[in-house]
């Protein structure tokens, strides 16, 4: 597979703030790469930076094998972005913002026409052709921001927080579309702080932590990359310190946590549940709902940086 | 020409309130053109008062007076009648009655000043009035130095006329070649066109360019491959179209303004010229303005600061010669003041000499520069801006 994106040694300070930090990037033509990472953490200046939107202080960019500058239009021609703000005129209608759109890119009239049809069918938009954007729903109006990114069909496509404030009907429309545009060749870069639908959508991913990529790979590989093989949370249970100690005391078991009747235990391995409901039961302990969690990027990113991913 | 064709769209679903801009400042333009007419007024004429005297003494003294009076006055000598003499000036038909007394000759001769008895009745609070006392006193003031210096009664009375005939000279604050007769009326008109092109260039650029310079569209747009300057270009090829439809709008004015007699003038050729390179500027500084300004709000208040501040700075509503020389200086600056120059050159001239012609060009030249030098700044800014969003 050919690089469709090269990032290197990348770095982007907004005054006294270093927002992008040496990064290195690297996305495979087929890919939907996920740019994962907390409010702030560089995803959207990535982006920029990659569009040639912003100017950077250091390092390379590459764009289908080209390097990236403002006038490198033979490689914008083949690019699509979907903002993370909508970004569509509010006199136009939903066909027209459209069409709009894909003038920039696609001259030819009839080819346009076909575009646009296409995008409207893809993002089910087609019964709202004549309608303003002020007349569409939360969910409409993202898809239409869409529509407008993807209309002239380009091969590699920036999402930046698509789903952002969209009910999970249109969600769901989003990420099976994204899939669709996937299977249908183009390359895609999406961003996100919803670690759940990354990890759902996209084969590769790097998490961002303050400008920097502190891991990269798929979501297998990253879980794997961390101690954390199961965590078993028990609500509703009264411990004692004895009991603690027996726990912590349990084979796999790295970490115990205690707050306001729920117990979090953290596990090296998986298949620990059984052995942790036996010991309950011998014990006598009640105890509410009990659950087991395989781990997931929130941990990944909790091991690597200490904090939680939603902070 | 896809960004043109956007901004036609945007053009077309706000022609509304485009087309409600140009009628309420084009409206106040022709209200402004109509109800100065002082403006008009290039000539002095001094004013003649009705005055009516009774000449009790019949001296050479008081017919000197009275001639004196008459020079500048219509006199009408009149028996001592107090109803009649009021009821002329209730009715208007006198403005001034003089009563001038038996001995009124002598007693000046005797310098008793304080003694005569001469009176004299006015409207309550005439201005003319005024004048005439004052015309009345300097004459008695005159004759009696003279008779005190040695003169007889005839020689200070012809003296006082003598010197009561000489004129002040009165100097108009403008001369213009057709001194003795007003300027063509459509000529206040094109006075006032800065007003109403840059205000309605600042708010209806500005009003169509706004969701351009919404950021994610903006964005979106410097992602397209279309190379900033051409976008630009494009931007400027839309309005083009709207600029010529409300300059062909703007030339019917002289219909609204009494000024048919512009169409058929020797020097519409040039009021066009003129009109079309102050239409540029307006429009370069519309455009920069429309470039960067994200709020009505914002429009609205640049468009009045910049429409009123250059007309009140170039001469439009307040002559330039009333204002002071740093002002003036500084006015040469700006370019609605050359536009002022032209449009002054033509409606002062029956005939363009070729000093007239070069002070044309060079008025023409000016603005163009401007309009130019203002939209070259502007996609600069613009290159600029492409890279910050």
């Amino acid at each position: 597979m050919d690089s469709v994106i090269s990032i290197h040694n990348l770095v982007k300070r907004y005054g006294g703030v270093l927002a992008l930090d040496h990064l290195d990037l690297t996305v495979q033509e087929g890919e939907i790469f996920g740019l994962l990472g907390p409010n702030g953490s560089g995803k959207t200046t990535v982006i920029n930076c990659v569009l040639s939107l912003l100017k950077y202080d250091r390092g390379e960019i590459e764009v289908f094998g080209s390097p990236m500058k403002p006038s490198s239009y033979e490689s914008k021609r083949n690019i699509g972005v979907v903002f993370q703000n909508v970004a569509v005129f509010e006199q136009m209608n939903v066909y027209e913002n459209i069409d709009y759109f894909c003038s920039l890119y696609v001259t030819d009239r009839k080819m346009r026409q076909d575009c646009v049809e296409e995008a409207l069918e893809f993002t089910g938009l087609s019964d709202c052709r004549k309608k303003k954007p002020k007349q569409l729903s939360g969910g409409l109006l993202r898809r239409l921001n869409i529509a407008c990114g993807i209309a002239h069909r380009p091969k590699l496509i920036f999402m930046d927080e698509p789903t952002v404030a969209v009910d999970p009907q249109s969600r769901n429309h989003i990420l099976e579309g994204i899939r669709q545009l996937n299977k249908n060749g183009s390359t895609i870069v999406y961003t996100s702080h919803y670690m759940e639908e990354v990890e759902q959508i996209c084969t590769r991913l790097a998490i961002l932590d303050h400008g920097r990529c502190i891991a990269s790979g798929t979501a297998d590989e990253l879980k794997s990359m961390i101690r954390t093989g199961e965590t078993v949370t028990v609500e509703g249970i009264a411990l004692d310190e004895t009991a603690l100690q027996e726990i912590r005391a349990m084979e796999n078991v790295f970490s115990v946590t205690y707050a306001e009747e729920t117990l979090t235990i953290k596990y090296g391995s998986s298949g620990n549940l059984i052995l942790l409901l036996h010991y309950l039961e011998d014990r006598k302990i009640a105890f509410g709902r009990v659950f087991s969690e395989k781990p997931t990027l929130n941990d990944v990113f909790l091991e690597i940086t200490g904090k939680d991913l939603r902070d | 020409m896809s960004v043109y064709r956007g901004y036609l769209k945007i053009i077309q679903k706000n022609i509304g309130v485009l087309i409600s801009y140009v009628a309420i400042f084009t409206l106040i333009c022709v209200m402004i053109t109509n109800t100065i007419p002082g403006r008009q007024i290039r000539t002095f004429e001094p004013d003649r008062q009705n005055i009516m005297a009774v000449d009790e003494d019949q001296s050479a003294v008081s017919q000197a007076l009275l001639d004196c009076l008459a020079a500048d006055n219509n006199v009408t000598q009149s028996p001592m009648d107090k109803e009649r003499l009021s009821r002329l000036l209730y009715s208007g038909n006198t403005d001034y009655v003089l009563f001038i007394p038996e001995g009124f000759g002598e007693k000046l001769a005797e310098g008793d000043a304080d003694q005569l008895k001469i009176r004299s009745v006015r409207e309550p609070g005439s201005g003319a009035g005024y004048y005439l006392d004052s015309v009345t006193e300097n004459f008695m003031t005159l004759v009696s130095a003279l008779l005190a210096s040695g003169y007889s009664e005839e020689e200070a009375a012809a003296l006082a006329k003598n010197s009561a005939a000489e004129k002040a000279e009165v100097t108009m604050m403008q001369t213009d070649t057709l001194s003795q007769s007003e300027r063509p009326y459509y000529s206040w008109l094109f006075v006032y066109f800065p007003y109403l092109y840059l205000s309605v260039m600042i708010y209806i650029i500005s009003y169509v360019m706004m969701p351009f310079s919404h950021r994610e569209i903006r964005s979106r747009i410097a992602a397209a491959p279309v190379p900033p300057v051409r976008q630009a270009l494009q931007a400027i090829a839309a309005f083009l179209q709207l600029f010529l439809i409300f300059w062909a709008v703007t030339l019917l004015l002289p219909l609204m303004t009494k000024g048919a007699d512009f169409y058929t003038s020797s020097m519409a050729g040039w009021y066009l010229l003129e009109t079309l390179a102050l239409l540029s500027v307006s429009a370069a500084i519309g455009f920069l303005i429309g470039n960067f300004v994200r709020s009505e709000e914002s429009v609205a208040a640049l468009a009045n600061i910049i429409s009123l501040g250059l007309c009140f700075l170039c001469g439009v509503f307040v002559p330039l010669e009333l204002m002071g020389s740093g002002i003036v200086r500084a006015a040469h600056f700006l370019p609605v003041y050359w536009y002022e120059t032209g449009v002054e050159t033509l409606a002062s001239s029956t005939k363009l000499d070729g000093g007239s012609i070069s002070l044309l060009l060079q008025s023409l030249a000016i603005q163009l520069a401007y309009a130019l030098a203002i939209v070259m700044m502007t996609l600069f800014a613009l290159k600029k801006r492409h890279q910050t969003v």
